[in-house]
């Protein structure tokens, strides 16, 4: 699958939409949403990093190369028939304030639409005042952030406490690159925030809140 | 050390093989921000990028960083770095032309309309299928006209769904309230889906269950070959118009 992801990333770089797409269908032996973005997209977008890394690639190539995986991700959405929400649950997902990165909170999205849970996506960097608004006007059941830069952990942290205690009290989840790194969570939010560092995590984590009725409270 | 020329244009920088900074010229004074290593210079991200490439100890040319500058803000760079003989690094900063910035903010902006599009979308249509409930339910009023008799007038088409929500008020309000009699009018129905009907026929066993006699009136021609494809017809009592319907409640033995 590495290889296949290289060779995607390839195809992003150039901003050859069609090639990536067609490119996806041949390899994707069935039509499965987790390894399409975990076992290529995911890893299709760290290879870019590291080409940026070891300056192989500037950041005009990474936001074409975003952009291209971005249409992808939308091409995919679009054609896998969407079922209803006909969940109860409710989840709003958005990056934290000034954090521009947001494939990976996209494909959180689609993950939480495919159990069928009512999704609102508010993209990234999504000002802490806004998301309050949102959460205290809607009720969400889940409430999942996304931050990929080590600097915005203490705005991370900020989110936490205020979208903890709102009146609802949801659950809080925190993904991408700083989601092993949320220590604070226990402290700002006791029992209220899990870390959900991969789709796969989240994909069992919904699997299992789905069985109980009551969503549990851990943290990793 | 210092440089020959103080007032070249570019950020200038001599650091030592720890990578601290050991002179700047003037230009690296007013737009970057200052520190003792050079790699306090960087953004925390992009800081393991500059200090591999510096670790080579060779000439690096163009290596693209996210810089802090005097203001605090981010300044994407290319680095430009060579080793003397002495082993001093020389570093120029080339600011990265706008036009990079102005593209990807523009592609930012893009999306966030897409999204918002898409959000108002959504919200617009969880709007529409509230009115659709709230128009499903109104359509079927229940009105008492008598102590005994009840009128259920039905407007616009009959299909599933609408037949499960009246079903669900009508037994509701039935269940609360004296009537012995429920007239459900047809008039006003347009079209009657073969579903709708069914699950119409479950809603008079119903109420027939309950003790409610149900009387259906108003019933175009072309219902009433619907309705007699269904089991449970001979059980219903069928009325030519409401008028009939009501006369016959009215002159029937109390």
């Amino acid at each position: 699958m590495q290889n296949h992801a290289i060779k995607l990333a390839n195809l992003f770089l150039h901003g050859d939409d069609h090639a990536a797409i067609a490119y996806i269908n041949e390899v994707l032996l069935e039509n499965n949403r987790l390894m399409l973005y975990e076992d290529l997209l995911t890893p299709a977008m760290i290879h870019i990093g590291k080409l940026w890394e070891t300056n192989k690639i500037s950041v005009a190539d990474e936001h074409l190369a975003t952009a291209i995986c971005d249409y992808v991700i939308s091409d995919y959405e679009f054609r896998s028939a969407s079922l209803e929400p006909t969940h109860q649950k409710k989840v709003m997902l958005f990056g934290v304030e000034g954090e521009e990165h947001y494939i990976g909170l996209k494909m959180a999205a689609a993950v939480f639409q495919e159990f069928s849970w009512s999704v609102r996506y508010l993209g990234p960097n999504l000002p802490l005042q806004h998301a309050e608004t949102a959460v205290n006007a809607w009720k969400p059941d889940v409430v999942a952030m996304s931050a990929a830069l080590s600097y915005r952990l203490p705005m991370l942290k900020k989110s936490v406490q205020v979208l903890a205690s709102t009146e609802n009290k949801p659950t809080i989840l925190i993904g991408g690159r700083m989601a092993p790194h949320a220590n604070f969570a226990e402290e700002a939010a006791p029992g209220q925030v899990i870390s959900m560092p991969t789709l796969r995590n989240l994909h069992e984590w919904l699997n299992h809140s789905g069985k109980d009725t009551e969503i549990r409270h851990v943290i990793s | 050390m210092s440089f020959p020329n103080s007032s070249f244009p570019l950020p200038m920088y001599a650091i030592n093989k720890e990578f601290e900074i050991i002179s700047v010229n003037q230009s690296a004074i007013n737009t970057m921000t200052s520190g003792v290593s050079f790699l306090e210079l960087f953004e925390t991200e992009s800081r393991s990028k500059v200090e591999t490439h510096l670790r080579l100890f060779t000439a690096v040319e163009s290596l693209e960083v996210n810089a802090i500058s005097s203001s605090g803000a981010l300044l994407l760079v290319d680095l430009y770095i060579s080793w003397t003989e002495e082993d001093i690094g020389e570093v120029i900063v080339v600011r990265k032309d706008d036009a990079i910035a102005r593209v990807s903010a523009q592609l930012d902006k893009l999306r966030t309309r897409l999204a918002d599009t898409n959000f108002e979308l959504l919200t617009a249509k969880e709007t529409a299928e509230n009115l659709l409930k709230e128009n499903i339910k109104l359509s079927s009023p229940f009105v008492e006209i008598s102590e005994t008799a009840a009128l259920v007038p039905i407007f616009g088409e009959l299909d599933s769904e609408k037949s499960d929500r009246i079903a669900l008020t009508l037994t509701q309000r039935a269940y609360n309230s004296t009537v012995e009699y429920v007239i459900i009018d047809f008039t006003a129905v347009g079209e009657i889906d073969q579903q709708g009907l069914s699950g119409f026929e479950k809603l008079v066993n119903m109420l027939q269950l309950v003790g409610l006699t149900v009387l259906v009136s108003g019933l175009h021609p072309k219902h009433a070959k619907e309705w007699s494809t269904l089991e449970s017809a001979s059980t219903i009592k069928f009325v030519n118009s409401l008028r009939l319907a009501v006369e016959s409640i009215v002159n029937s033995p109390k």
